[in-house]
């Protein structure tokens, strides 16, 4: 027993040593660790630096209040944050007010042909917001523009009464492309009230439109008001709609302002500056809707009285479906027409006929031109290594915050979702000023462009597999433990297998919004590292609409493709799925 | 006086008949469950009573007046009725009062009377102190009787319940019918509650309909639908019975292993049926030859269970395969091949129809 005991306790000596050791390098802390690494390179020290940078003097790096004098020194700047603010409201109503109908429309009556009205809803979600603008500048340019001349053909007028280039122009055309998340949002809680408690304010008086509007569309509210600020936020932080609308307007906002610091010589520290009121505008609407929706969580109460049966609305559904029409019309047919007809045009201000009819735009695009045949390249093969990080990465996070796998693992979850309160051009400032100059020097590299893609959508894979692990009952990979095989076994054959669609979902929500992201690649991308939204904004400038619709018509093409591939794979409303 | 009729009611989605030919008279004041299995058209029935669903023929009047038909339909917010739903359907986005106080806006009571009101019956509910909080702030049970004074608030004249306890525990749920019972009393609100639970539905209730495929099969108080089951349908689905074999014969009527004078059955007038249903709690199983005029047959115990309140015994009798399902109290026990005495009182053997839908 004695030597027993003396060789237990020499085992017990080493086995303490090698615990140590495995405990310092073991494979999970190795993880975490790489994991922290990767998270402060892409988020914590790029936000780190936007505000180090806004405090800086460029050439002696001594600290300065002098920057943010510079940025708003002048009415105009503050004016273009003005303007900003404005443009989010106006278009943030007009999402609204679109939206809502359609939701309620689709989710709770008898209006005809919904499914189509909500495909139609995915389409206008589908339009990368500048190539909508770029089928409105056609639509309502004051002169040339097709709504102004078919308004002076049939009145004879010498002028049409419409003009894009105006802040309301603007609000509308930027409406016309947001409120697809209003519409996810409202319709998703509506789908969820059962008829029960609209039938409960029936049989107690109400009828049909006291009903609505006491019952059904408050108990909407939270999830309507919940995608009504982020709408607020994306517009505050769009680029594309603005340069494009706004500067021929003649007006500035706050991304359009914050490019004009960015262009010779390059002022990072002033666009730092000045991108802070936006960042603590977002923040601070971040917390007020937190405070706001805190109490109203209408999760229904009860259980079962879960049929539901559409309202009927009479005649008036045809009065909803007219309007449902001239959204689709506004958002989706006309733009779509024109920017089609415009690719295959010699000259987009010409009408319609044979001899004005071409395919050299495309071969231009495809074959011709190396800068575009260069983006177009670069665009897809950015959009397709972001969103592979992105889905590894957010699911890493999300898997080991949820199983709890480390220490500090919420705090991992925090950082990933850090990057959704940094509209995407103040984002491009950030990675700017990381990583531009030396040592990193990534400038002019296409893994700078990366990056910044990765950080701005790592938020987007981090909640899509958060929600898709907290789906997945733990048991599933217990029993696959008490079975005998330990976390990675588990992780490779029960937890993989069932979640490879919804990863495989959001790789291609990431993807699509990765081949029109502008803002994000604005300020990143250096002459060989173009990608086409930001290509799209130099060929509006040379007024060269011809060649910009053929590459809208062929971004169009490849995302339908890869959303229909997606539905077919995962169903219908695979992006447009509430998280 | 009648309150609310329902009149050769009928209900078919596309080629589904879910309610057949109904009817039902209800009086004021009384309290009728709907009582039936799962997909019995239960639900349907009310929901036409309620005007959410319009009959494919048939009516339902309400003090005289037509309610429903297949050509024209009053809207439910029209009917003044109120209704408890499975799920109660309490509207989150208000409070309890908001809640309770709706109905009463709709029917635009001057406000103060409306405060005095809800105060008044949200004290009935005992609820008058949880009237700011909102309903996922409440209990199951206190969620349910938010709904139950939001309905009764507003002085319906008829109250339709939809399974209202299905959703609560079962303690809670006996709490809660007594208190369903209680506010009846006190309100005397005409009511129809639907149930597949048959001891729901004899607590609660005046009159039970039973139903099956649609159709009413018997309506009756609780004491004669457990005690006169009419069919075989009433008699398996309500408590436990045997259904017994017998073949009528002049003044007699032969069962498997015995025969009983007509007139000492549980029943008056001619037998023309060859179904007879007999309750396992009204055997008696004894240890030795018992006395008396009873009916009395030799056989041993095949089965046992013992089930708390009473054991369940599986008898077979020794002279033929008559195999009865017996209720004792706990005190009797037998055990498994032990030879028996089954004692039947002749009074308790119903004939019972034929199946009316087999
Ligand atoms: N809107 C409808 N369309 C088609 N069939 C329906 C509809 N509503 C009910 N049914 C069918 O009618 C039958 C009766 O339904 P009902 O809801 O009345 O049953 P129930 O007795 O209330 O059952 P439960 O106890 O499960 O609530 C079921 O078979 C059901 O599937
Ligand atoms: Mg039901």
């Amino acid at each position: 027993m004695a030597v027993l005991g003396i060789e237990g306790d020499r085992s017990t000596a080493a086995t303490k040593v090698a615990a140590a050791l495995r405990n310092a390098f073991n494979p999970t802390t190795l993880v975490a660790l790489l994991l922290a690494a990767v998270l402060v390179f892409l988020v914590a020290n790029p936000l780190f630096q936007l505000v180090k940078d806004s405090f800086t003097n460029a050439r002696d790096h001594s600290f300065t209040f002098a920057n943010y004098v510079t940025a708003f020194g002048r009415p105009r700047y503050v004016q273009a944050l003005i303007n900003s603010v404005e443009l989010g409201a106006a278009a943030a109503l007009f999402s609204s007010i679109i939206a809502v109908p359609l939701a309620w429309g689709v989710s709770r009556t008898d209006m005809p042909a919904r499914g189509f009205v909500h495909v139609m809803v995915l389409a206008s979600f589908l339009i990368p917001p500048f190539v909508g603008a770029i089928g409105w500048i056609l639509l309502g340019g004051p002169n040339a523009g097709w709504i102004n001349k078919a308004w002076m053909m049939v009145t004879g007028a010498p002028s049409g009464p419409f003009n894009i280039f105006t802040f309301w122009g603007l609000a509308l055309v930027t409406a016309l492309y947001s409120f697809p998340l209003i519409y996810v949002f409202t319709k998703s809680a509506l789908d969820l009230i059962s008829t029960e408690m609209e039938e409960a304010a029936a049989i107690l008086g109400a009828g049909p439109a006291q009903t609505t509007f006491r019952v059904t569309l408050p108990l909407a509210l939270p999830a309507i008001l919940g995608s009504v600020f982020p709408v607020f936020l994306e517009v505050l932080g769009l680029y594309g709609t603005p340069a494009l609308i706004a500067i021929p307007a003649g007006f500035n906002v706050v991304t359009t302002q914050l490019a004009a610091f960015f262009e010779n010589p390059v002022r990072v520290e002033v666009a730092a500056a000045f991108s802070m009121p936006m960042v603590g505008i977002t923040i601070a609407l971040l917390w007020v809707q937190r405070r706001l929706l805190a109490r109203k969580s209408y999760v229904t109460v009860g259980g079962k009285g879960g049929h539901r049966e559409p309202m009927a609305l009479g005649a008036f559904r045809w009065v909803l479906f007219a309007y449902a029409m001239a959204i689709a019309g506004l958002s989706v047919f006309m733009p779509l027409f024109i920017i089609l007809q415009t690719s295959f045009s010699k000259a987009w201000a010409l009408p319609m006929s044979a001899t004005n009819f071409t395919f050299h735009n495309f071969q231009q695009v495809l074959f011709d031109q190396m800068t575009v045949r260069q983006a177009l390249f670069n665009t897809f093969q950015y959009a397709i290594i972001a969103a592979t990080i992105c889905t590894f990465l957010g699911f890493a996070v999300a898997y080991i915050s949820q199983r709890k796998l480390l220490p500090y693992s919420h705090l991992l979850a925090s950082i990933t979702l850090a990057p959704f309160a940094v509209p995407g051009i103040v984002l491009a400032i950030c990675f700017y000023a990381a990583y531009a100059p030396p040592p990193f020097a990534l400038y002019g590299l296409g893994a700078l462009v990366v990056i910044a893609f990765v950080t701005r959508f790592l938020p987007i894979a981090f909640t899509n597999s958060n929600s898709a692990i907290q789906g997945m009952h733990p048991e599933l990979e217990e029993a696959v433990r008490i079975a005998g095989g330990n976390q990675a076994r588990a992780l490779w054959l029960v937890v993989l297998p069932i979640l490879k669609k919804s990863l495989f979902g959001s790789w291609i929500l990431i993807f699509i919004i990765g081949t029109r992201e502008l803002s994000t690649a604005m300020f990143l991308s250096g002459p060989q590292t173009r990608v086409v939204s930001v290509l799209t904004l130099e060929l509006s400038e040379q007024g060269s609409y011809e060649m910009l619709s053929a590459i809208s018509v062929l971004l169009l093409v490849v995302t339908s493709v890869v959303t229909l591939i997606g539905a077919a794979v995962l169903g219908r409303d695979f992006m447009l799925r509430r998280n | 006086m009648d309150k609310l009729q329902l009149k050769g009611l009928t209900k078919k989605f596309a080629d589904l008949v879910v309610v057949d030919d109904l009817n039902l008279t209800l009086r004021a004041g009384e309290f009728v469950s709907l009582l039936g299995p799962s997909g019995c058209g239960k639900t349907t029935t009310l929901r036409m009573i309620a005007g959410f669903v319009t009959p494919t023929a048939g009516t339902v009047e309400m003090d005289g007046r037509q309610m429903s038909s297949a050509s024209a339909s009053l809207p439910p917010e029209k009917r003044r009725m109120s209704m408890i739903f499975q799920s109660y359907a309490l509207w989150p986005n208000m409070t309890v009062e908001q809640n309770v106080a709706f109905g009463l806006k709709m029917r635009k009571v001057a406000k103060d009377e409306a405060r005095r009101r809800v105060g008044q019956i949200l004290d009935v509910v005992q609820l008058g102190h949880l009237a700011a909080r909102y309903p996922n702030e409440l209990s199951g049970g206190q969620q349910q009787r938010v709904s139950l004074a939001r309905a009764l608030v507003v002085q319906p004249e008829i109250l339709l319940l939809d399974e209202p306890l299905s959703n609560l525990d079962a303690n809670l749920r006996e709490e809660m019918r007594s208190e369903i019972r209680r506010l009846h009393n006190e309100f005397g609100i005409t009511s129809i509650y639907v149930t597949h639970d048959q001891s729901e539905a004899m607590t609660t209730s005046d009159r039970i309909a039973v139903m099956n495929k649609g159709r009413i099969e018997q309506i009756d108080d609780p004491l004669t639908l457990y005690t006169r089951p009419k069919t075989r349908y009433v008699a398996e689905f309500i408590g436990r019975s045997n259904i017994l074999d017998g073949k009528p014969n002049g003044s007699s009527v032969a069962f498997n292993g015995f025969e009983v004078a007509s007139a000492r059955l549980g029943c008056s007038g001619p037998i023309n049926t060859r179904e007879f249903s007999l309750r396992s709690q009204n055997l008696a199983l004894h240890a030795a030859c018992p006395a008396g005029d009873a009916v009395i047959l030799p056989g041993s115990i095949t089965e046992r269970a013992f089930l708390g309140e009473t054991w369940d015994y599986a008898f077979r009798a020794e002279a033929c395969d008559l195999k009865l399902r017996v209720m004792s109290p706990p005190v009797s026990v037998f055990t498994i091949g032990q030879r028996v005495w089954l004692e039947i009182d002749p009074s308790h053997i119903i004939p019972i129809q034929d199946d009316q839908h087999a």
